[in-house]
Formats: C-alpha cells, sequence, structure tokens
C-alpha cells in the first residue's frame, strides 16, 4: 500500500483519522494509540502478512530487552545483553539483506559457486532496526526512559514512518504518545497535515514520476552496453539526482504531513540539500534523521575511541587527523553506503561519500590553519562550493542508481567522453532561430545528427525546471513550516524578499491551489509509480 | 525565530469546505469535458480525430467487402487503394493506433459490418501490443452505440481512466490554435493515414535494438478474448476474418522467436483464422519506428500481403 494510492488515500487514511479521533474525544487515549498500532500493522501486512511475525518479534525482543537494561542500571551483565540485542538486530538485516551478497564475495574470493535461494528482504527492515538499536544503546546509556509497550510498539510501527523513514528517535516519538492533551485541534491538524501531505504528493507524483521517464532509459541503456552521448550521459544522471531527490523528499513531505493529521510530529528529513556549498552541509540536510543516527551511534563512539588514542600517544598534526576524523568517517560511511543496500555499487557510494568528507574536513582545518574565516563566503565561492557539491553528489548518484559497476562505468565514460558531443538534428532549429549559431557550436565541438536520441527537447526542459525549483524555489517547510509544530525544533531557513508572499496560510487561494494539488495527483492514478527509497 | 502560528477553527473549516467544493467541481469539469468530446468523437488529439476519419470515410464508402483494421502498423503497412486493384474487390483500411488495441478492432469491425456490406475483415496488429495491458479507454471510445458483450467488464477503475484524462485539455487548445479546427486531421494525413516521422537512421537502430527484448511471461492472454470476440462475431455474421501480425524489424523479429511463435500459436487457438508467416522487414525498409514500414514500400508489402491473403478469402 503506497501514500500515492487510491486505497490508502481513499480508504485507509480516512478510517484510520476517524477511529483514531473518534476514540480521543471519548477520552479513550491509550485505546487511540492501540488503534494507530492495529491500523500501522494492517499497513505493513497489506504488503506481506507473514512478515508481520518478523516485525512483532522484532518489537518484543528489543522492548523486553531495553526494559531488562533500564530496570538494572548498573547490572554486569547490561553490556552482555547490550552486545546481544545488537548482534540480533544486526544479524537479522545481514541475514535478510546481505546474504546473497557475502555469498557472492565468497565464491569470488574462494572460487566456489555456492548459492542459496533468494531471500525476500522484508519492508522496512533497514528502519525498524536501526530505531530499535539506538532505543536499546540508550537504554543502556541510561539515556531511555521506561515505556509502555503499546506506546513502544506505535514509535516502531508508526505508518506515516514505518517503510521509509524518517528514522525517528525514541526520545522524539514516545513522550508524544504519552501526553495527555484534552485540546485535539482536529480541524487544525488536518489542514496542516493534508497540505503538507499534497506538497509532498505533488513532488513525488508530478516531479520524480516524471523524472523517471527520462533518467531510467539512460540507465537501462547503459546497462545493456548502448554508447550514450556525452549531453546524454549528464542529462540522464540529473535526471536521476532530482528523481530522487523529490522522490525521497516528497516521501519524507507526506510521511509529516500524516503524522501532523494525527498531531504528531516527525522530524525532518531534508532541508534543501542541493543547495548546500559543502558536502558536510550537504550531509546536514540529505536523508537527515540517517545522518543524525549515524553520527550519534556509529561515527561518535568511534571518534571518541579514536580521540583518547590519539590523546594517549599525542600523534602530530595529520596523524591526528586521520586517526580522529579520516577514520571514523570512513567507517561510518561506508556502514551507510552498505546500508543502503547489498552491492558493489552502494558500498563505493559509501566510500565516495566518505571520502569526500575527508576532503572537506582536511580543507577546512587548512584554512583555519592558514588563518581564514571558514564561515564567510564570497558568492562566487558560494557558487564555486554549490557547483563542486552538486558534481560530486552527482557521480556518487550515478553508482547508486546503475545496477552494475559496468553500467556505471559507462555512463561516467559517456560524460567524459568529448567523441560524444553531439545533439539530435531537432535541436538545430534552435541554435539559428534568432542568429545562426550552429558554426560557433561546430567550432566548441557540438555536432547536430542523427533523428533519435534519449535526449528530447522535454527532458532538457524539465531539468532546466528542476534546477529552477530546486536552487530558487522554497522547500516545503519553509513554505507551510511556519504553522507546523516541529517548526523551532528542526531548525528551517524563513522565507525572506520575495518569497515571502507565497508563504502558506490557510486561506482560499491556498485551499484551491491544494485542490489543483490533489486533481494533478488523481490524473497520475493509472501511471505506474513507485517509491525509490522502499527497496532499503 | 518566529512563533508557530495556528489556524482557528472558523478559518479550518472554510478551507477544508473549500477543497472539497474545488475539488467535486474541477473533477466534474474534467469528466464532463472528457465526456462530450468523446460523444463528440474527440477534439485535437490525433488518435480521435484518426477515429472520426476512419468513420467518415466508412460512412461515405460504398460497396465495400474488405475492411482492415488494427493499428498503426497496418496504417503505414497497406494500401487500401492498391489492394483494392489487386483484389478486384473494394477495399477499406481503417487502421486507428496502437492505444485503441484488439478491442477497437473489434469494434471497428462491428461499424463496418453495420454500414458496409463487408465479407472480409483483416485484422492486422503489431506484436508488441500483445505484452501491453489492455486499454478499456480505446474499446470505450470506440463504442458508440455498439453493445457491449458480456465478456467485457469495464469496471469504476476504467471509468475513471477514460473520463478522467486531463489530456483533453491539451487537445483543445490544439484544436483552438489550428486555423482550421474542422480540417486539422488534414494536417496530419497523407496517404490515407498518419504522416510518418522521419525515418530511423542506423545509429537509432542499434540504440534501440539493444534494449528491445519481448518475454514471453510478458504476453497478455488476456487480450486474446478480444480475437475470440472477433472470431465469435465473425462466425455469426458470416464474415471471412484473419488475423495476422503486421511487419517488424528483422533485427528485432530476429530476438524474439519464441515470442512470435507464442503470439501466433495463441492467436491460433482463439479458432480465428490465422496467418502463420510474421513479415520481418530489413533495416532499409524501415520508417520512424521498428513496426513501421517506411511508406516508400508501402505498395511492396501491400502486394507481400495481398499473396499471403488471396488464398485465405477467395
Amino acid at each position: 500500500m503506497l501514500f500515492n494510492s487510491p486505497f490508502f488515500i481513499f480508504v485507509f487514511l480516512p478510517i484510520t483519522v476517524f477511529g483514531f479521533y473518534f476514540l480521543r474525544r471519548k477520552e479513550f487515549l491509550s485505546l487511540s494509540i492501540a488503534w494507530l498500532v492495529g491500523t500501522s500493522l494492517f499497513f505493513y501486512g497489506w504488503w506481506n502478512p507473514i512478515y508481520l511475525i518478523l516485525i512483532l518479534s522484532s518489537i518484543l525482543f528489543n522492548y523486553f530487552l531495553g526494559k531488562r537494561l533500564n530496570l538494572n542500571k548498573n547490572s554486569k551483565n547490561n553490556f552482555f545483553l547490550l552486545t546481544l540485542g545488537i548482534v540480533t538486530n544486526v544479524g537479522l538485516l545481514i541475514y535478510f539483506k546481505y546474504t546473497h551478497f557475502f555469498i557472492g564475495i565468497s565464491n569470488d574470493l574462494f572460487r566456489t559457486s555456492y548459492s542459496i535461494e533468494a531471500i525476500i528482504l522484508p519492508l522496512a527492515i533497514s528502519f525498524f532496526t536501526f530505531q530499535q538499536i539506538a532505543y536499546l544503546v540508550d537504554a543502556y546509556k541510561g539515556k531511555a526512559q521506561e515505556y509502555n509497550f503499546i506506546h513502544y510498539c506505535l514509535f516502531v510501527t508508526f505508518f506515516p514512518q514505518l517503510i521509509a523513514g524518517p528514522i525517528v528517535h525514541h526520545s522524539e516519538m514516545l513522550p508524544q504518545f504519552a501526553k495527555n492533551t484534552k485540546e485535539l485541534y482536529i480541524l487544525r491538524n488536518l489542514v496542516i497535515g493534508i497540505s503538507i501531505f499534497s506538497l509532498g504528493l505533488f513532488k513525488k507524483v508530478i516531479l520524480a514520476d516524471g523524472l523517471a521517464v527520462y533518467a531510467n532509459p539512460i540507465f537501462d541503456g547503459a546497462e545493456t552496453g548502448i554508447t550514450l552521448s556525452l549531453f546524454e550521459a549528464w542529462f540522464g544522471s540529473l535526471a536521476y539526482l532530482f528523481q530522487l531527490y523529490f522522490d525521497f523528499s516528497g516521501y519524507s513531505d507526506m510521511a509529516v504531513g500524516l503524522a501532523a493529521i494525527f498531531g504528531i510530529v516527525l522530524p525532518l528529513n531534508f532541508n534543501s540539500p542541493l543547495k548546500s556549498h559543502n558536502i558536510i552541509t550537504f550531509w546536514s540536510r540529505w536523508h537527515i534523521t540517517l545522518s543524525r543516527f549515524i553520527q550519534d551511534y556509529i561515527y561518535t563512539p568511534i571518534a571518541i575511541s579514536s580521540t583518547r588514542f590519539s590523546m594517549k600517544y599525542s600523534l602530530p598534526g595529520i596523524s591526528e587527523f586521520i586517526v580522529v576524523v579520516a577514520f571514523p568517517t570512513a567507517i561510518a560511511f561506508f556502514l551507510a553506503g552498505l546500508w543502503h543496500g547489498a552491492g558493489w555499487n552502494f558500498v563505493i557510494f559509501g566510500i565516495l561519500h566518505g571520502s569526500y568528507l575527508i576532503i572537506n574536513q582536511a580543507w577546512i582545518a587548512t584554512r583555519r590553519w592558514l588563518g581564514y574565516n571558514i564561515s564567510n563566503y564570497s558568492a562566487i565561492g558560494l557558487f564555486f562550493g554549490r557547483s563542486l557539491t552538486l558534481f560530486a553528489v552527482l557521480i556518487s548518484f550515478i553508482f547508486f542508481r546503475a545496477e552494475t559497476f559496468e553500467g556505471a562505468k559507462n555512463i561516467l565514460f559517456a560524460m567524459t567522453s568529448l567523441d560524444g558531443m553531439y545533439l539530435p538534428e531537432i535541436y538545430s532549429i534552435h541554435v539559428t532561430q534568432i542568429i545562426d549559431l550552429t558554426g560557433f557550436f561546430n567550432f566548441i565541438g557540438i555536432e547536430f545528427y542523427g533523428s533519435d536520441s534519449l535526449l528530447s527537447r522535454r527532458m532538457v526542459l524539465s531539468i532546466l525546471i528542476c534546477f529552477l525549483i530546486i536552487y530558487q524555489m522554497p522547500n516545503t517547510m519553509q513554505i507551510i513550516g511556519h504553522y507546523w509544530d516541529g517548526y523551532k525544533k528542526y531548525s528551517v531557513s524563513p522565507l525572506i524578499g520575495f518569497w515571502e508572499k507565497i508563504k502558506w496560510q490557510p486561506n482560499t487561494k491556498w485551499a484551491i491551489f491544494i485542490s489543483f494539488l490533489l486533481i494533478l495527483y488523481l490524473s497520475s492514478l493509472s501511471r505506474i509509480s513507485e517509491f525509490l527509497y522502499f527497496q532499503f | 525565530m518566529s512563533e508557530i502560528l495556528t489556524v482557528s477553527n472558523k478559518a479550518a473549516k472554510i478551507y477544508i469546505y473549500t477543497i472539497l467544493a474545488t475539488s467535486m467541481l474541477l473533477i466534474s469539469v474534467v469528466i464532463g469535458v472528457n465526456y462530450v468530446s468523446i460523444k463528440n468523437g474527440g477534439t485535437g488529439i490525433t488518435a480521435l480525430d484518426l477515429y472520426k476519419y476512419q468513420m467518415a470515410k466508412l460512412d461515405n464508402a460504398e460497396d465495400v467487402e474488405i475492411v482492415f483494421l488494427g493499428d498503426s502498423s497496418l496504417g503505414h503497412a497497406i494500401d487500401a487503394k492498391h489492394f483494392s486493384d489487386l483484389a478486384q474487390k473494394k477495399t477499406l483500411n481503417l487502421a486507428l493506433t496502437g492505444s485503441y488495441g484488439l478491442l477497437g478492432s473489434y469494434n471497428m469491425l462491428r461499424h463496418s459490418v453495420s454500414k458496409q456490406p463487408v465479407k472480409t475483415a483483416v485484422i492486422m496488429q503489431s506484436l508488441d501490443i500483445f505484452s501491453e495491458p489492455i486499454s478499456y479507454v480505446g474499446y470505450h471510445q470506440t463504442l458508440a452505440d455498439l453493445d457491449s458483450p458480456k465478456e467485457i467488464s469495464i469496471n469504476l477503475s476504467t471509468y475513471f481512466d477514460i473520463y478522467f484524462n486531463i489530456g483533453i485539455f491539451a487537445g483543445i487548445f490544439k484544436a483552438w490554435r489550428s486555423s482550421d479546427p474542422s480540417g486539422m486531421i488534414a494536417e496530419v494525413i497523407s496517404d490515407d493515414y498518419v504522416i510518418q516521422g522521419a525515418q530511423m537512421d542506423e545509429s537509432s537502430i542499434q540504440q534501440n535494438i539493444v534494449k528491445h527484448m519481448w518475454q514471453l511471461e510478458s504476453i497478455v492472454k488476456e487480450r486474446y478474448i478480444a480475437l475470440k470476440l472477433i472470431n465469435k462475431y465473425c462466425n455469426e455474421n458470416n464474415i471471412n476474418c484473419i488475423f495476422t501480425t503486421s511487419p517488424y524489424l528483422e533485427q528485432a523479429c530476429n530476438k524474439d522467436l519464441n515470442y512470435i511463435d507464442e503470439v501466433i500459436n495463441l492467436a491460433v487457438s482463439t479458432g480465428i483464422t490465422t496467418l502463420n508467416n510474421q513479415i520481418c522487414f530489413p533495416s532499409a525498409h524501415i520508417g520512424d519506428s521498428f513496426n513501421h514500414v517506411n511508406k516508400f514500400f508501402k505498395v511492396e508489402y501491400t502486394e507481400l500481403y495481398y499473396g499471403m491473403l488471396e488464398q485465405k478469402y477467395q
């Protein structure tokens, strides 16, 4: 059941909302939470009821282990229990997600041909596993309270965030479920939730799905060995990057909107990441909850140990940087890449981003050492930074999307191939419309030939429009965030100047606009649509 | 940072009612425009205008004995006038587009028989439609006043697809911009069918052939319900109906021999007279796509199909 499916929007959601507020109005607060748990499990089981056993077992195991850790805070067995918990959770993830990958590696290394039957990856396993590992670690450290079991169930299964995030933290979710408020603000929640949801739906169904039509043939062609032109490779890669951004950020907006309907605040997951001027900023704005998890539960513990090691042995300059910064970053992003999928392309993705971050950190350290003010950027510097960041991210997402290393390599070669600098003949019309620039284009090496190309004019126009949307327009939370309960907690840059005029308001104009968005959504129902991050 | 703003109950009610009212209004407008447009044979959308064109041809012709029914691959392959000369029988080519599918051809057959003394109907469809989902939209758009057999069930979702097509506004806009909306079809018709695009060159063929692959598993068996209906109708009305696949690029044919065999075998199993030969043309004869013969070879392929069909309808 996808968020953009008719059954979800016209059947599941209205029934769930009605049931929740009906119980709340009757002051059956626990029942209303149980109702959400029940509907969330129904939502999860819609995909495959058998895997309800898995998620329920995971919940029971982690809840009672966490309870044990909370009850006996100073017990000597706690470390063992924590290890057991992490190993079990990670082991489950490894079994379902990485078995075939490791078998493949083993076969390559030892020249065997061992194989097993396909293992179906349970939906959302990467997300609910990470959420519960965080809970266990915090319970061990004494940072997690003891929670009501039903509330804990909802923390894991809450349907807006269950399938593809945001990766929520127990400390931001569970207190909300326990809040006993008499005021329900039903209408307010509906208005704000539906509006955020609709904006996310638009990004997913119109923008992301519209770009998929252009990106897929390019990447499919690269897998089958088609020789791509320079422009096809660049535009195809940009199409995918923008598709992924609108798909995932649109989905995250929908999740936030759905949660807001129930008066629940989910954390922000995207904050205009493609406007970032360096890769460190990029990761503070892209899949924010994943970055948070990696930082809190992987990077920081390793960095603390590395720092102690460095201090103990008084490591000099560069060695200190390598041990304290580079090493934890490399490990953290290697694992982050692997989390996305069981394949070498995801490993390369992680390694690339780890490398980018290390280089960025080294650059900042060098500038600081040279006495530069690292927080001031000139306009040219910002432009250069954004361009370089976009380029670096673009390259990494080619590996992210490609099915094989060969496919990624074909696209990268095409992106650098000066032999492929041709555009379809139809574009030659445009370079002669005002004055004849054919000669100029030929001079710089661009030729016009061929009638058929994956680079249609509509594709080029779509990419250019996406550039405008991404770099000039505000994001969803900037438009509507000032009415959203999470606005202050998750810092959102306010709109200034011209864009203040398009701030969302609960007025007729916005209601009509939202209606148009919903109609556009209805018109897309016959199209096949997928959420890219479902595979994780 | 500014305070979080709140929404009053009154403002929220007005907001929700406005969304509901506007949505209902917009849905009604879209459905209404689509309904009127389909009832009038479409406006500005080439496929719908082509349907109007073919129906007008059927209305204005006399003593038609042979009709060709199918999609664009038929439209570009058969010259009806030349076929008439060869067969010494009045022939019409009533090809629509692939979006109408076999059910569209079924309806066109019934229209033909009701308006002309048709004795032979040749149903010619492209190989690729057999791996695409059935379009009930095309069926509905060509139904007009015909009865709908019980074998074809149109559910709510199909009606939604038929009547909730936002593309109709683009078509209306196109017609409004055209200097002569009534003659718009003339702008796209040449040689009795929609004008072809530019011929595919060798590099385009090679680029696309690498991606081209049909899987046996992708054959939509539901499609053969239409052939069964056609066969049943032909038997009841004493019409000689023949099914054949249309010409396809040789390089693609060679990759998909199993698929082609399966398509033909399934057609034979429906009981309809089927031509077992798949015509595969060389790249020199290609038009603007893998299933379109270049217009310069239309006469040659007409003669080829005449030779194959001659024995079947005599």
